[in-house]
This record gives C-alpha cells, structure tokens and sequence, in this order.
C-alpha cells in the first residue's frame, strides 16, 4: 500500500519526463540507460506504472531497496553499533531480565511473604 | 492476487523465505535478475543445492532456470517428507538449509526424518547447535512436539572445508496452535556449549573462562559444555566456537554465538576475545528481549500467520530487517497483516530496549497432505 501510494504521488513529476524519455526512444530499457543523473528516480516509476497498467504484474519489489535486492540472504540480526557492555549503567539497564534482578511487587517473594502475615 | 497468480520478485536476496512461502501458500514464483549486474551472474551453488533440497521434499515441484541462471521460476508441489539425505553446498553451512526446513518440515504428508552434509558452524548463518537450542522449543511453542522432534549433531564440519553431518527430525501436524507468548519471564540460567575440532582441546575452556567473566555478573546458574570432536567426526576443517543461550522461567530461549574465523579466511581469533564477545552479543540479545530472539523471529512470524483462525500474540525485540522483509512477503503471500505495537521499558525498569507486541489472526493453514490414520 505504501509503495502504491508512493508511486501515485511521484506520478506528476514521473509522467512528463515519462513521455520525453519512452517515446522517443521506443523501448523501455533506454530511459534508464540514457536517464540524466537527476532524473535517475522518475523513469523508474514510470516503468513500474507501465506494468501495473499492463497488468502484467501481481506485485514489484520496492525500487528504492534494489541495492538489497543481490544482498545475502542472511537471517542474523547485525546490530549498527553494539552497546558497550563493560560500563556498569549498560549492565545496570538489563539487570531486571534476571532472576537475580527487582522483581514486580505481585511477585517478590519478600512481599508475599510479608503480605501473608 | 488469486490463488492462481503468481509472484514475481527480483534478486537472489530473501530466496529462502520466497522459496517457503511459496511452497506452503501454494503460489508459483518468478525470481528475475539475480545477480544480473554481478561479475558472475545467475544462482549460485548453494542457492541451487538449497532448490535441489526442496525438490527432494516435495513431490511435484518444477523448477525452470534459465541459461544464465538469473530467472528462477519456482511452481510448488506438495511436500512429502519421509527419509530425506542431501549434501549440502559448502558455501553456506547448514543452518542456511535448516532454517526453511524448520518451516515447512510440520507440514509434510509423512514425518521427516533429514541427514544434511555439510559446513554445521561458520560465522554468516545460525549454527546446527543454536537451532537445536532455540528453534526446536519454538516449535514445541505451537504445538510441534513429541518424540520424533531433534536435531542430531552426528559430525562436526567446521567451515570452509566441511564434512559435518546432522540429522533433523519433525513430526507432521495437520493444524497450528495459536500463540500467547506476552510474558517473558526472568532469565534463570545460561547454557551453552563450546566446541572445538581439529586444535587443542584446550580451546573450548579457554572461550568458557572468558564467557564466565563476562555473565557471572548477572546470575550464577551457568554451565557451558565443552564438545570436542575427534577423528572422523571432526570434519575436514580446523575451527572452534561458542554459543549461549539464556533461559527464562518461562521456557523461553535467547541466543547468542560467534564462531572462529574459517582456515584461511582471515586473521585467526583468539579463544578469550570470542567467548567475551560472544557472551557480549548474549547481553545485547537479552537488551533487545521478548520471547522469541532475532534469529528465530521470522520462524515464529510464520508459524502465527499458518495458525488457527484465532488471535496470536508475541512479544518480540526490534524486527531484524530480515524479519521486516518476512512481514511484506507474508502479506504477499498470505494477506495477513500484523499489528505491531511499540512497548518502551516502564520508567523503574530495567529491562533492556523497546519490544514490540506483533499480533495477527491467523489463515487457518492446515496440512492438506497429512495421512488421515
């Protein structure tokens, strides 16, 4: 949906240079090939538009991710940065996760003891 | 989208959960330019050892490639299962393979019983061990239990030489269990096994005394195994490695693991800097938090959508980018949307990052092939 709604926003500024790029040169491959750097995004869209018309296509892949598109098929989650682990306020931000950590007043032990008294 | 239409993708990235989804929903499929502006174009060898895996699966499947390898079209038969044994391709180690068998392998007409050949450890994809630790009680979550569920490590084959050899197997199931996985609980200990082949044997309690430093200042129940292979189950390359798993009190896993640099790949790594930096990438998964860690997201993703028609609900970390691409190639395939809310840690709590609620109602997928007895 996003992409669709994407793709229908670009259209004003896809479809002139659209028209000044496919038509003349005839085949569809050309526009990109022969695109000026700036118009580099626009015939992309266009081309995508072209397809949807023709109905050619269920679904295209998003344009912008096509650097990702030959990526490595990889599942592992890379972090950016990691945090750093050897300062004590890090250490102190997932103590809780631990049985070892503060425990939720309904189930502290010390609590419960007390509250049975 | 009818059922009857088919899909059409480009580039060889996320192969494996097109390849899965399309099995399981039925869907023909069309890959195009794979790796088109690459040196060497087309498919490479363990993404075709990886198709030649389904094939041998499934019953039914066609499989065009053309000349140069850069248009896959993908039409999916039915999954069989049964007595299942593949070479893996050495590019990739196992756990390449593994992940989409975990997936599909609940919904075969007879239980499946796989040995894979190949690379069980090597830096790029989830290990043989931590599948083993981490994807099986996942599986257990909705449903897809019993005797017959293991992975088997047989041989270990480190990579780039290989030479390892497991044996998965899975019960089939004709339905789903929809899912409540909201609570984590508390970590209540941490395990993990140490392996090494082909060096010193020594390694393995080197990379433990320098994980313990690191996670002995949170909680004492740790105990990491140390597992040396010998002779010919230590496969063809040298190799050690780590990988951590910490439990909570609810039965849930997060994982960790690093593996040593391949022979020949690279500056050599020492057994101390691996376990503390593997025992770091513990604490960074524990920080991201929720039920389900990153590595096995997308198998609980999946396993949501193929549920009953009744609502799951799991708390998650942040989605991994592999598991945002899932989500958009659920939607393609399936139609389902997930919910996802953003739960940010309560003002005195101290447990880690932001976790996200994903939600979503399920298809009602059940295993049209799945003998009746």
């Amino acid at each position: 949906l996003i992409k669709r709604a994407r793709a229908s926003s670009e259209k004003p500024s896809g479809k002139p240079s659209h028209a000044k790029c496919v038509k003349p040169g005839g085949g569809l491959k050309m526009p990109i090939a022969g695109g000026k750097p700036t118009l580099s995004e626009a015939p992309a869209f266009a081309d995508s538009e072209d397809d949807l018309e023709l109905g050619k296509e269920d679904l295209r892949p998003d344009k912008s991710k096509t650097h990702r598109a030959d990526a490595i098929d990889c599942s592992r989650f890379h972090a950016d940065g990691l945090h750093n682990w050897d300062l004590e306020e890090m250490r102190n931000s997932i103590a809780d996760c631990f049985v070892t950590g503060k425990w939720e007043e309904w189930q502290d032990a010390a609590t419960l003891l007390k509250a049975d008294e | 989208m009818t059922t009857g239409h088919g899909l059409d993708y480009e580039g060889c990235n996320f192969l494996r959960q097109r390849l899965v989804m399309s099995t399981l929903s039925g869907k023909r499929l069309k890959v195009r330019n794979i790796r088109s502006k690459d040196d060497s174009p087309g498919l490479r060898d363990f993404e075709a050892s990886f198709i030649r895996l389904l094939d041998k699966v499934t019953n039914g499947t066609r499989i065009e490639i053309n000349q140069t390898g850069t248009v896959l079209f993908y039409q999916p038969g039915l999954l069989l299962g049964g007595t299942v044994d593949h070479d893996c391709n050495p590019q990739r180690s196992i756990g390449y393979y593994l992940e989409a068998l975990v997936m599909l392998a609940a919904f075969m007409k007879t239980p499946l019983k796989a040995t894979l050949r190949g690379v069980t450890n090597d830096p790029t994809d989830p290990s043989v061990d931590l599948l083993k630790a981490t994807a099986i009680p996942l599986l257990k979550q909705f449903g897809v239990d019993g005797d017959g569920l293991e992975i088997k490590v047989l041989k270990r084959g480190m990579a780039p030489g290989g030479g390892g050899e497991v044996v998965f197997s899975c019960p089939v199931r004709r339905t789903l269990r929809p899912v409540q996985l909201t609570e984590p609980g508390k970590i209540k200990r941490i395990r993990g096994v140490a392996y090494s082949v082909r060096v010193s044997p020594q390694m393995a309690n080197r990379i433990i005394d320098s994980a313990r430093s690191v996670v002995n200042k949170f909680i004492p129940d740790i105990y990491i195994y140390t597992d040396h292979l010998k002779g010919t189950s230590s496969g063809k390359s040298p190799g050690f490695g780590l990988v951590l798993v910490a439990e909570t009190q609810k039965g849930f896993f997060l994982s960790a693991e690093l593996s040593s640099t391949p022979q020949g790949q690279g500056p050599t790594m020492l057994p101390e800097d691996l376990g503390r930096d593997c025992a770091k990438l513990l604490l960074e998964e524990i920080h991201r938090g929720g039920c389900v860690d990153s590595t096995n997201q997308s198998l609980a993703l999946l396993f949501m959508t193929l549920g009953q028609q009744d609502v799951s609900k799991v708390l998650l970390g942040p989605l991994s980018p592999y598991s945002v691409e899932f989500l958009r190639h659920i939607r393609d395939f399936f139609q389902i949307m997930f919910k996802m809310e953003s739960k940010p840690p309560l003002e005195d709590e101290r447990k880690g990052g932001d976790k996200v609620l994903v939600t979503c109602v399920g298809v009602g997928f059940s295993n049209i092939s799945k003998v009746i007895k």
